[in-house]
């Protein structure tokens, strides 16, 4: 696809709603402007190209699909019938929290699902009691699907959600997820991602958080052609805590990314990143990390480590963990490595009368547990992810 | 007196170097095109491989465009306004050091560089550079009766032009970037060595760069070649007077290391860095790489980076024979205006090879320091391992520090290792040292010092004084 | 009786951090040859006081004189100081990567020497001597080349600080909580040397929580601390009244009286 392509796509773009118009205009008017991703963009000098322009031939799914939303709480209730502690959001506040832009120059996934979705999902949540909140969200085969929800947790409200992302064959996910945490407020994120043959991912996760709020973040993916997971997380005032764990597990030819942003606006943040990933066969893994610390940000502790596996003579592993750091007064660290098992380890359980098959599965089960073992799944019989971890060795 | 007043008073200090020698020079006409190339090279006298080497690079620089940098702004460099030849005026080479010029040799002097082989330390033979053109070479006797070749460039080119011939522009290609281009139409002098067959080079060789014209570019080249089973240590230092307008420095430097060889090569690198606002300064875009071509060579870089108003340098390895290993161990200070670009590149190609990378940066003032480094291993670098450790140390809190390793794989069976870290000069660390008596700037430069060892224990012995007291100077105090 | 010299006077001493009032009027004075042992709970204002004599930035005097010798140092930065001879023992010595111990004392050492009108030391001598030293702390020579405090045990630091006294020779030695964290064999180690260092000429402080360090070293004086203030003065039967009764009893005793 050339330029000009793009262009003509973007034009043939459906109307969203009404109130959402400006914003769509604007987001396509950047995106012709953008352009389409290039090698010579920083963001996307690693990324395969080819297989994001193969998701603009997919048709857009049209509206009735998008509503396949699916929102669990305790049981399966239905959008208009929210307990009292989940409100809906009005046009109003949706057009309040909805942001055109973010930090960081990198905001092109963000633009392109603002420029093709024409549906959203609006929620507050209002109860200082955990509520449990399940979102899963499924295509059907052949078709690019647009989603996109905004959550605003309020002063001293507690949520823990689960999204579960699933792929059909030869589809595509557009989807952005904004999280809004007002101060004191605590978030579990858990993020299951989970693609089968060659379903794309186009996914960002947007938090904003205020003071004393302490957001959580576990992200899991495997299985997509392309997949291309931004997490942006900014720290409004600092003073906040951010945990962000994730697991890839890339298969066959499939390219899995993890992009990953956070800043800190004010002192006395906290941030633990732990980014993992698994290559196997064919396939290739990304992660670029960026930590930006500012100068308001002093007394800001930031860690960050990615850690890779790379089982396979063919696979690939590209990671940059990047630090942009100008208050003085921080601790700062990150690190990564990109190795095969350990020898010393593989030789100690054979040791113990394991053979050399099961002792790999083992020391990769447990290079997996250390994330999955946070993910808190509850109960969707369509689904079960325990089991699907358990197979995937 | 609290940390940041003592700080910011101990980083307040001129540059030493800054003089200026008057001197009688040739220049030839500013700016750059086909006729200024061949004008060069009937200068120098070159022979026709060469002429066609410049011409063929010139052509290629012309479609190149200059590389643009995220972050990075600096006033647009007219390359038409700059002097691509200057000399000190009847410089033909001495044979005898008594014949330089007294004032070239008083500017040597006054940089702690005497050319007098007797005031010298007997184990480091010196190339100086004033300028464009290579000044004195001293030792030259006693390490040719080793077979060591030591000289400039331009004195290779006449008296062994088919070595040069077979090495020059063979690790660096013409192409490889902007300024290695203009470098390779343009170079005036630098220095050669050829390091023959089961030869350990007898001392330390080292070239002293200064620039002292002010709207003269520099762009020296420096080629070292070390044969199979041969070692060599070579030591390269750099100062400018001060001027307020900013001077280019773009050089190239190639090692080719074959089996058995080891290079180690280290690097003082205090150009003048600009006023503490920010004003003039040389802009340091140097192209170093090295190649470990042989099985079982080895090629180390250490530098010690505390000048230039702008630097981006990125020495690197490439790790194509088996069992080959690549260092890297840096310093980088900045202060006041000052921006640093610097890291390395480690390509493993070859089985088994290895590469480490220590790099620490010492950002203070308004300067920004960044680490940007790539290690990649290929898919035949079967066991390669890489192990990586960036620190950086921020004084003041206006200082900027980055981190940038882009790190890939494509082989199984390797490892890589990196970690990073970030952190500043405690209170109570401070506080600590002095109630043993030590004065603020002492702890301080000894903090910097200590931050700095793991690379210092890589210079060489004559260097790593140097490197420190460069570092305390910088920084005010001496470290005892 | 001989009149004794005076190292240590602290008069009505008030000093706070951050605006927060820690000291309450301390007085103290020290003569030449005594051990104090100042005694108290957290918080009480113990090793606030021994910052403050050393000379810590972080702390404001807001009023009251502190004399060493007869001068007053209220002005001097805290290497002029060690350099007169005031020497801090801290209750958590500073970890410092990088700085290699043995340049760290060389360095110490000489600044102290040019104070007294000695001759620097070089690499070669300074070595030598302070090999001797070592053995009053029984430290391995291989500490030496480590970096200052990095990765050392908590004994292995506190040792460390002894070492430094013995180095620096100060007239006036102030402990703080030099015990903490020490094992019964690394007790007595760093007891005696800090006994071994003591002398006609010197005064020590020792600031402490318990007892147990007491009967290694016997003080002439005992102070308790409480709220930024000596409330009582004895001595060291107070220390065993102290460990019987409790601070409670005695706070209570001094508010009576």
């Amino acid at each position: 696809m050339k330029q000009e392509e793009f262009i003509h796509w973007i034009d043939s773009l459906e109307k969203s709603e009404p109130f959402l118009s400006e914003s769509q205009r604007k987001a396509k008017q950047s995106l012709k402007e953008e352009g389409l991703p290039s090698k010579q963009l920083e963001e996307w000098r690693i990324t395969n190209i080819e297989r994001f322009k193969r998701i603009l031939k997919i048709p857009i799914a049209n509206k009735k699909h998008t509503q396949s939303i699916k929102l669990n709480f305790d049981k399966t209730i239905n959008v208009k019938n929210l307990p009292d502690s989940i409100e809906i959001l009005s046009e109003d506040e949706i057009l309040k929290y909805y942001s055109n832009n973010f930090d960081g120059n990198n905001n092109l996934l963000n633009i392109f699902n603002q420029a093709i979705n024409n549906d959203i999902i609006g929620l507050k949540v209002k109860s200082t009691n955990t509520i449990n909140l399940d979102l899963t969200i499924s295509n059907l085969e052949k078709e690019l699907s647009p989603t996109k929800i905004i959550i605003v947790v309020e002063n001293n409200c507690q949520l823990n959600l689960l999204q579960v992302i699933k792929g059909s064959i030869l589809s595509a996910h557009s989807h952005l997820i904004e999280i809004h945490l007002k101060e004191n407020s605590t978030v579990n994120h858990n993020f299951v991602a989970i693609g089968k043959k060659l379903s794309n991912l186009l996914g960002t996760i947007k938090v904003k958080q205020k003071e004393n709020s302490n957001y959580s973040l576990i992200t899991f993916q495997e299985g997509w052609y392309l997949s291309r997971l931004e997490k942006k997380i900014v720290q409004l005032d600092g003073k906040a805590n951010t945990t962000i764990k994730s697991l890839s597990i890339a298969k066959d030819n499939e390219e899995l990314a993890s992009h990953t942003y956070v800043k800190f606006k004010g002192p006395n943040g906290s941030l633990n990143q732990l980014n993992k990933a698994i290559v196997e066969d064919e396939s290739h893994y990304i992660f670029d990390g960026l930590i930006e610390v500012p100068k308001v940000a002093q007394k800001t502790q930031a860690s960050q480590l990615s850690k890779n596996l790379l089982l396979s003579s063919k696979g690939r592993i590209n990671t940059i963990p990047k630090l942009k750091i100008i208050a003085d007064d921080v601790k700062c660290s990150h690190g990564a490595t990109i190795s095969q098992l350990e020898e010393n380890q593989i030789f100690y359980l054979q040791s113990r009368g394991i053979n050399k098959d099961q002792a790999n599965s083992l020391l990769i089960k447990g290079f997996c547990q250390e994330i999955t073992n946070n993910i808190k799944l509850t109960n969707d019989e369509n689904f079960d992810l325990y089991e699907h971890l358990r197979n995937s060795k | 007196m609290t940390t940041k007043e003592t700080i910011s008073e101990v980083l307040e200090k001129s540059y030493p170097y800054g003089f200026l020698t008057d001197i009688e020079t040739e220049k030839i006409p500013k700016g750059i095109n086909e006729s200024i190339v061949r004008l060069i090279s009937q200068k120098k006298n070159e022979p026709e491989f060469l002429l066609d080497f410049r011409l063929k690079a010139l052509r290629q620089w012309q479609k190149m465009k200059e590389p643009e940098w995220a972050n990075l702004n600096y006033p647009h460099i007219d390359y038409q306004d700059i002097i691509y030849y200057s000399a000190p005026k009847d410089i033909e080479k001495k044979s005898s050091l008594e014949e330089v010029d007294a004032e070239i040799l008083e500017t040597f002097n006054k940089l702690g560089i005497p050319l007098n082989e007797q005031k010298r330390l007997s184990n480091v033979a010196v190339d100086a550079v004033f300028d464009s053109v290579s000044i004195a070479t001293t030792f030259k006797e006693k390490l040719g009766k080793e077979g060591v070749i030591f000289c400039s460039i331009s004195e290779a080119v006449q008296k062994y032009p088919d070595l040069v011939k077979r090495y020059l522009g063979k690790v660096v290609p013409i192409n490889d970037n902007f300024f290695a281009a203009l470098n390779s139409a343009v170079f005036s002098d630098g220095s050669f060595v050829f390091i023959p067959k089961n030869t350990q080079c007898p001392m330390e060789l080292s070239s002293y760069f200064r620039i002292n014209s002010g709207d003269t570019g520099q762009f020296e080249r420096t080629l070292i070649v070390a044969e199979e089973s041969s070692s060599v240590s070579y030591l390269e230092g750099c100062t400018a007077p001060m001027f307020d307008t900013n001077t280019l420095h773009a050089a190239v430097v190639e090692l080719v290391a074959l089996d058995d060889a080891s290079i180690k090569y280290s690097t003082v690198q205090n150009w003048y860095a600009g006023d503490k606002d920010g004003k003039g300064g040389i802009y340091n875009f140097v192209t170093k790489r090295g190649r470990c071509k042989g099985n079982r060579s080895k090629i180390s870089w250490s530098q010690v980076e505390t000048g230039s108003s702008i630097t981006w340098k990125y020495p690197s390895c490439l790790l194509e024979g088996e069992d080959s290993i690549g260092e890297f161990y840096s310093v980088a200070l900045t202060n006041n205006k000052q921006i640093a670009d610097t890291g390395t590149k480690m390509i493993h190609l070859g089985k088994n090879t290895k590469s480490t990378i220590i790099s620490k940066g010492i950002s203070a003032g308004h300067s920004k320091n960044s680490y940007r480094g790539l290690v990649q291993i290929s898919p035949k670098a079967i066991g390669a391992k890489n192990y990586s450790q960036c620190d950086s140390l921020l004084i003041g809190d206006q200082a900027e520090a980055n981190t940038y390793p882009y790190i890939q794989s494509k082989q199984k069976d390797a490892s890589i290792e990196h970690e990073a870290s970030t952190s500043k000069i405690s209170e109570d660390q401070l506080f600590y040292l002095q109630s043993r008596g030590i004065g603020n700037e002492e702890a301080i430069s000894m903090m910097v010092s200590g931050f700095c060892r793991d690379v210092f224990n890589h210079l060489p012995m004559e260097f790593a004084s140097e490197a420190d007291s460069l570092l305390g100077l910088k920084l005010e105090g001496s470290v005892g | 009786m001989t009149s004794k010299k005076i190292i240590l006077e602290i008069k009505n001493l008030y000093a706070s951090i951050e605006n927060k009032l820690i000291l309450n009027g301390v007085n103290l004075t020290v003569n030449e040859g005594e051990i104090h042992a100042i005694m108290g709970r957290n918080g009480s204002g113990k090793s606030t006081l021994s910052k403050i004599i050393a000379g810590d930035p972080i702390y404001t005097i807001n009023k009251g004189e502190i004399y060493y010798e007869n001068q007053n140092i209220e002005d001097l930065e805290p290497e002029e100081r060690s350099n007169k001879g005031i020497f801090l023992g801290f209750q958590y010595p500073v970890e410092i990567p990088g700085v290699k111990n043995i340049d760290f004392l060389r360095v110490a050492v000489n600044s102290r020497r040019k104070d007294l009108n000695q001759s620097e030391l070089d690499t070669f001598e300074f070595e030598e001597w302070v090999e001797d030293k070592l053995d009053i702390v029984k430290m391995n020579k291989s500490f030496l080349d480590r970096a200052v405090n990095e990765g050392f045990s908590g004994g292995e630091k506190k040792r460390n600080e002894i070492l430094q006294m013995a180095l620096l020779q100060p007239n006036l030695s102030i402990l703080d909580e030099t015990d903490s964290g020490l094992d019964i064999d690394a007790l007595r180690i760093v007891a005696s040397g800090i006994n071994r260092l003591h002398s006609e000429k010197k005064a020590t402080i020792l600031i402490t929580h318990y007892q147990r360090l007491l009967n290694e070293i016997k003080p002439d004086f005992v102070h308790i601390m409480e709220n930024g203030k000596i409330i009582k003065t004895g001595g060291k039967e107070l220390a065993i009244e102290l460990e019987e009764s409790g601070y409670e009893a005695i706070q209570n005793e001094s508010k009576i009286s």
